[in-house]
């Protein structure tokens, strides 16, 4: 089995598990009776809060 | 043990692709719910629709980027972290120029937008993982 390959497996499995929490943030909000304005209002603020930690964490490495 | 990493990986694919392309971000409407639906009410919906699976994909590889940066040891040097998240960033500001296309009506316009940066998103996201499985 190609090092490689269980990588990628692995690397795919993390990014599918970080859209699946979004999914069931999204499936909850739907089964609360969220708008859909109210749900898209939601996810551009994961995405903006996603960005502000991304950034943090790259900013707290080593130059 | 050989058995159990060709399983390993069979479930490692499968949950990817579950989450990362196959499962839709909103359950589909029921035939009753669309044959409810006005054809501007229709537009919305899929514009609003493609419209979040943008920003769930994206979403997600800014999550990952933050993961990898703080694998120890990170996965990523500084400068390709910043190199994909303002990548990100920038399409981020075109997924919020579709949201004011939304906003003001213009639905086919919006949906059509979205599509195209999710297909770049997917792209994005190729990257992040190719770059990780070249270092790892």
């Amino acid at each position: 089995m190609s090092a490689e390959l269980l990588n990628l497996a692995f690397n795919l499995l993390a990014v599918g598990v970080n859209r699946g929490l979004i999914l069931s943030t999204v499936d909850d909000m739907e089964k609360a009776g969220k708008s859909p304005q109210e749900i898209t209002e939601a996810l551009k603020a994961l995405r903006k809060n996603s960005e502000i930690e991304a950034q943090a964490a790259i900013d707290a490495m080593p130059s | 043990m050989k058995k159990f990493k060709y399983v390993l990986l069979f479930v490692a694919l499968l949950g990817g692709c579950q989450t990362l392309g196959l499962a839709p971000i909103h359950k589909a409407p029921t035939a009753e719910q669309q044959a409810a639906e006005t054809p501007a009410q229709k537009a919305e919906r899929l514009a609003r629709t493609a419209l979040d699976e943008a920003n769930a994909t994206l979403t997600a590889i800014n999550i990952t980027i933050k993961q990898n940066v703080q694998a120890v040891p990170p996965l990523f040097t500084k400068a390709e972290a910043q190199d994909y998240l303002n990548e990100s960033k920038k399409y981020g500001k075109q997924l919020d120029d579709v949201a004011d296309l939304i906003v003001v009506g213009k639905f086919g316009d919006a949906q059509t937008q979205a599509a195209a940066i999710q297909k770049v998103l997917t792209i994005l996201q190729q990257k992040v993982i190719a770059k990780v499985r070249k270092e790892s």
